[in-house]
């Protein structure tokens, strides 16, 4: 496990900028006046705003460090837009009464760099240290509103999982560096992966990394502590959770079996195996969410299932590219276009939950949208827009994403998965639609009171316009 | 080589199996907390036992990664369990009961 290793710190510029920002910004709280805290918040957007200049501006590097990390992808953007859009709900949810706005972005920031050196690690190692980064982060950030027994017990109950989970892969890590000593080759580097699948201590390894990693994407059967996390943590900490940490999780796993090149081993049965493995857990993830959302009123507990549901399309995409490797430069764009879609959706329906009154929103359920449209039509257009879009309505951008995962799914020859992807989809439609007919009811006068704030109307017009714009651009951009 | 290997391999899977076994069957916080770290310590203590079977210096090296991570995750853990003690008076997870449905 020789080699040179050179510092090429032009490759981690996005990262450094983020976390020097964050440090700074976590300076100047501390030593500016009280008066003095919207100015730092100021900065701290425009921190966010230069390390998305940043990413899209300075040229990706390739590999670097030796191996360490990969080159840049779209995740790049797409974590650091969810930090922006975090950022902004956050603003809200501090003016109901939460304290201590700027080390928020802080975390958020250092939580963004953690999650996107994590999906750009080329070795086990370094994966391993970029994700316990980000899960501290978001134990900090899911335990913010320290005052509210809800916010603590969810911290607690991901504290608990995700060190479980941590340890799962750090042990799978140990398991991989065993049989890369034992085999003289560095198995941790995902280059290396298929090399190792001869080694059965690689084998155990590398399920139990996977283990980890669908604990982070909440997949099935590691679900169950995504309904009280997202219920207690704060809004925009949920909405974080829901996207950008889901997205690392499943981009993560969709590398490692990219990586996987069974057929050059000549090993056509264990490859089967994998394929049915990650199938049927595909499968049980839809199952199990679209389940759970059936019966659910409590509206965050709801997006929670709504999340495990959509976990599950996109680890149908990962079993296709798994199946047939000639699938693979489908992957990032199909996966992007889904998680872009499922962004601008989620999110939209996160800054909705964040315009009721009070921040102790634990306890939203259904029947306090009863009335929006009178009260709020441009919350209540946003709601069907993204409502429709995660139901996977046309013409908006969640059908397109998902036709399109069921086109690579097609033609994976994973027919049996196409059809429980399309029922799980049918029964979606149920409870998204009974959180839209509950907003179209008449008010019988004992819902939550809103508290909007004019500023987020235009993000949420944005992001329901860029939900319908994703839709049409793919029929004009297929030439439909 | 490959015996003294095996010696310090069985005690760091046996350190991540009762840590596994402690956080899923134990009620107390405090408890499940140590757990973890037990898992922690027997994934550390297989890096090392790879790296002297194998004179390799960098299981050795990622130890100490570790072990700055755990102690991370100890400080940030500990203060997450105490606040919800002063809140909930419990650090019971059977008594935690403010989520669901």
């Amino acid at each position: 496990m020789e080699g040179t290793i050179s510092f090429e710190w032009a490759s981690v510029s996005t990262e450094a900028t983020l976390a020097v920002f964050a440090a700074a910004t976590l300076a100047l709280s501390a030593l500016a006046p009280k008066r003095g805290e919207k100015w730092v918040s100021m900065f701290a957007m425009f921190a966010v705003m230069a390390a998305l200049a940043v990413e899209v501006f300075v040229p990706s590097a390739g590999a670097s460090f030796g191996g360490m990390l990969g080159g840049k992808s779209v995740f790049g953007v797409f974590a650091i837009a969810c930090a922006l859009l975090t950022s902004l709900m956050s603003f809200q949810y501090f003016s109901k009464g939460a304290r201590n706005r700027n080390e928020f972005l802080a975390i958020v920031m250092i939580c963004t760099a953690a999650l996107m050196l994590f999906v750009r690690s080329g070795s086990l190692l370094m994966a391993f240290v970029a994700l316990e980064c980000a899960t501290v982060c978001l134990y900090v950030a899911a335990a913010w509103s320290s005052e509210k027994a809800s916010s603590m017990e969810a911290a607690a109950k991901y504290l608990v999982v995700a060190g479980v989970s941590g340890a799962a892969f750090l042990m799978g890590t140990a398991f991989i560096y065993g049989a890369s000593l034992s085999s003289g080759r560095n198995l941790l580097l995902f280059g290396n992966f298929t090399s190792g699948l001869v080694h059965p201590m690689f084998l155990t390894g590398i399920v139990l990394v996977m283990g980890g990693t669908l604990f982070k994407m909440a997949a099935f059967p590691f679900q169950f502590w995504s309904p009280d996390v997202y219920q207690g943590a704060p809004t925009p900490v949920s909405a974080f959770f829901a996207v950008a940490s889901k997205a690392a999780g499943v981009v993560f796993l969709g590398k490692i079996c990219m990586s996987l090149d069974f057929a050059s081993m000549g090993l056509s049965e264990l490859h089967d195996k994998a394929v049915a493995a990650v199938s049927v857990i595909a499968a049980a993830t839809i199952i199990v969410g679209n389940l759970g959302g059936i019966t659910q009123i409590n509206i965050k507990r709801l997006m929670a299932f709504s999340g495990v549901s959509n976990a599950g399309y996109m680890l149908v995409l990962v079993a296709a590219v798994l199946k047939y490797a000639s699938l693979a430069e489908f992957f990032a764009p199909v996966l992007y276009f889904y998680l872009a879609a499922y962004m601008f959706a989620n999110y939209a329906l996160f800054f909705v939950i964040n315009s009721y009154e009070g921040y102790d929103d634990f306890d939203q359920s259904m029947s306090d949208y009863r009335g929006l449209l009178r009260k709020s039509p441009v919350m209540e257009g946003t709601l069907i827009i993204s409502l429709s879009s995660l139901a996977g309505i046309p013409p908006t951008a969640g059908f397109f994403g998902k036709v399109l995962i069921l086109i690579t799914a097609w033609s994976a020859q994973l027919y049996w998965l196409v059809g429980i992807m399309v029922a799980g989809s049918v029964v979606s439609i149920y409870y998204y639609f009974a959180w839209m007919r509950a907003s179209l009811d008449t008010p019988d006068g004992v819902e939550r009171k809103l508290d909007p704030n004019p500023i987020l109307y235009p993000t949420m017009v944005a992001l329901s316009v860029a939900t319908l714009v994703l839709g049409v651009a793919v029929l004009y951009f297929y030439g439909i | 080589m490959e015996h003294t290997l095996h010696q310090f391999l069985f005690p760091a899977m046996m350190l991540f199996a009762t840590g596994l076994l402690g956080a899923m069957f134990k009620r107390n916080l405090i408890t499940i907390f140590m757990s973890i770290e037990l898992m922690l310590c027997g994934a550390m203590l297989a890096f090392v036992a790879f790296a002297s079977a194998y004179n390799d210096i960098d299981g050795a090296v990622f130890a100490f990664f570790i072990l700055a991570i755990a102690a991370a995750e100890v400080a940030v853990g500990l203060a997450i369990i105490t606040r919800l003690f002063k809140l909930e008076n419990t650090v019971s997870t059977k008594n935690l009961n403010t989520l669901g449905d």
